[in-house]
């Protein structure tokens, strides 16, 4: 269980990005996060493990405060949360199934690294998530001669592969064609039914959560203004969370 | 002319006998005024034109110019107090034409010291242009030099290999984006950064000088100039190679629970390796050119048998080192250039 209380993350800019966030997440929930750029939902993902340090309150994974935790123990968590990005954040210049077994850095030797070793049973791993991402074919090639879609498929295998217990998705599709789009959070819908992964996505279009999530919040100024199931969104809602002037967009 | 930043506020004016004061000590009329940069821009003029004129016996009859500063100092300092401030195009354009003189005396410009030694330049370009390619016993001028020449290369390839690991190692902690965020990883940054920027400044020239006290004259002082030297800039260059990447890819490894090394080599090198290679290959290149001077001080190499035989005006083979080391110079300029267009 993720529970995060009364987080708040203030940017050495002054810029208040979380206000106060209090916010439970029960195991094997689709959680979509809405919202505008610049509502802090890049900002709330990232206090989960702790690229951004939240400037005060708690973050508890499974029991375990990551705000207190040391290095040592921030990588043990960090172990258990898969990330997804925008820009897909793979190594171009590595081939696709190096970037899949990067999935396995937080539980393999340091000194390894030097020699791009790991175990024999990571590679069997995998390709069993390649194949499962649906681009076993690609495993040799760099991964940055592949298409958009297959690159976010690389990212999703890599986090994978760190035999998650929760998905962070942070704009996975933001960068994506429609159909695209789809294919990708299938994806993540198959782990989250099939492996019982927690997934927090953010998204900012409804139509996208309404498809995909069990529950969406929603996420204004840095404070949370939505907490429900995707159909109780309405066109009221729909326009405090974006604006007066906001027009639904639909993605088919 | 632009106005220096602290002059934003509406037009001071000060007492004009203040403004006088710049008559004792030069700027102080202007600092009277709240004017510190002006103060300082005219102090350190004058005082610098003054030192140099005064030290060089050729310069003696220019002294009359830092004085006639120095009274062009005392009226700005005036008109700043009543608050008709001037630019100062006038005193620096004046000021710019009169170093040129300067220069051209101190250096001690000789045209017809050209013309008169025409008749010796002939004999040496003529030298130059017929090289001793015999390659016959006893006396195989050719072979020997090629070897040097290879030795050279050879020389600058070490020179330029060896201390890659030490780079790479100085390269990450003066990386800003890698290093910042604690107070320990800020000091690491300051301190590699200066190192580098310590052993970029001496040149290699200087190194073989006394690494060929310390090591003995030969090849490897010359090797030992380079690597030192090379640190340095070949450091600074990678730092800043790293401080462009793309920091996406490093946040993602850190989020998969990858420690610091591991973020760095599987999230920052792969971004940087193509750039590595190529300045590394331009380095090889400047090394060759390098290791042919640091022959002359001791280096050992092609270097250091071309000086002998410009110490006894045997011009014929000095054109045999020359013309060898121009070949090697332009294919190994020519290769690099290949390279960084393949990997850059």
């Amino acid at each position: 269980m993720l529970a995060i209380h009364d987080v708040h993350k203030v940017f050495p800019d002054g810029t208040r990005a979380l206000n106060g966030i209090t916010l439970e997440v029960q195991d094997g929930e689709f959680v979509s996060v809405l919202g505008l750029s610049g509502a802090g939902k890049s900002t709330l993902l990232r206090c989960i493990n702790r690229l951004v340090e939240p400037t005060s309150g708690t973050v508890m994974v499974d029991g375990v405060d990551v705000t207190r935790a040391d290095s040592a123990q921030l990588r043990q968590i960090r172990t258990k949360i898969g990330m997804i990005f925008q820009q897909f954040n793979i190594i171009k210049r590595a081939t696709v199934l190096t970037n899949v077994l990067t999935g396995r850095l937080g539980v393999t030797p340091v000194s390894w690294a030097f020699g791009n070793r790991f175990r024999s049973q990571d590679y069997e791993d995998a390709m069993a998530d390649l194949e499962r991402v649906g681009i076993a074919s690609k495993a040799h090639q760099r991964a940055g001669e592949l298409s958009g879609g297959q690159q976010q498929r690389v990212a999703i295998a890599r986090a994978l592969m760190q035999r998650p217990r929760y998905i962070l998705a942070d704009e996975p599709v933001a960068s994506l064609d429609p159909a695209t789009s789809h294919s990708v959070l299938k994806y993540l819908e198959q782990v989250n039914r099939e492996d019982g992964i927690t997934v927090l996505c953010n998204l900012h279009v409804l139509s996208l959560a309404r498809r995909y999530a069990t529950r969406v919040i929603a996420l204004k100024a840095g404070e949370l203004v939505f907490d429900g199931l995707p159909d109780d969104i309405d066109e009221a809602r729909f326009k405090q969370i974006y604006g007066q002037d906001a027009e639904e967009l639909e993605i088919q | 002319m632009k106005q220096p930043a602290d002059s934003q506020s509406p037009q001071r004016t000060c007492n004009p006998l203040v403004a006088v004061s710049a008559a004792v000590i030069p700027g102080l009329g202007h600092l009277a005024c709240g004017r510190r940069s002006r103060a300082l821009g005219w102090f350190l003029w004058i005082l610098g034109q003054s030192a140099i004129c005064l030290a060089a016996p050729t310069l003696k009859p220019f002294v009359w110019w830092a004085g006639l500063l120095w009274l062009w100092s005392i009226i700005d300092a005036w008109w700043l107090a009543v608050g008709r401030e001037r630019t100062l195009t006038i005193p620096i354009v004046f000021g710019v034409v009169l170093n040129l003189v300067m220069g051209w005396t101190i250096t001690e410009v000789d045209l017809g010291a050209l013309a008169r030694g025409m008749q010796s330049t002939g004999t040496i370009l003529s030298g130059l242009l017929t090289p001793e390619l015999t390659s016959q016993q006893p006396n195989d001028i050719l072979t020997q030099n090629v070897r040097l020449l290879a030795e050279t290369i050879y020389m600058a390839l070490i020179g330029t290999v060896i201390p890659i690991p030490v780079t790479l190692a100085l390269s990450v902690l003066g990386a800003k984006n890698l290093m910042r965020g604690s107070v320990f990883g800020t000091s690491v940054y300051g301190i590699s950064r200066s190192l580098m920027n310590l052993l970029r400044s001496i040149e290699v020239i200087v190194i073989a000088f006394m690494m060929a006290t310390a090591v003995g004259i030969g090849p490897f002082a010359g090797v030992m100039a380079l690597a030192i030297h090379g640190i340095g800039a070949q450091g600074k260059l990678y730092s800043e190679a790293i401080e462009d990447i793309d920091s996406g890819p490093v946040e993602a490894i850190a989020a998969t629970g990858a420690g610091w090394i591991q973020r760095i080599v599987y999230g920052v090198l792969p971004q940087v390796t193509p750039q590595f290679i190529a300045f590394t290959m331009y380095r090889w290149d400047i090394n060759v050119r390098m290791a042919t001077v640091i022959g002359l001080v001791g280096g050992g190499g092609i270097g250091a048998t071309l000086y002998q035989y410009i110490g006894v005006a045997d011009w014929h083979k000095a054109g045999t080192s020359i013309w060898l080391i121009a070949t090697a110079v332009i294919l190994m300029d020519w290769a690099s250039a290949a390279v960084r267009d393949r990997f850059a």
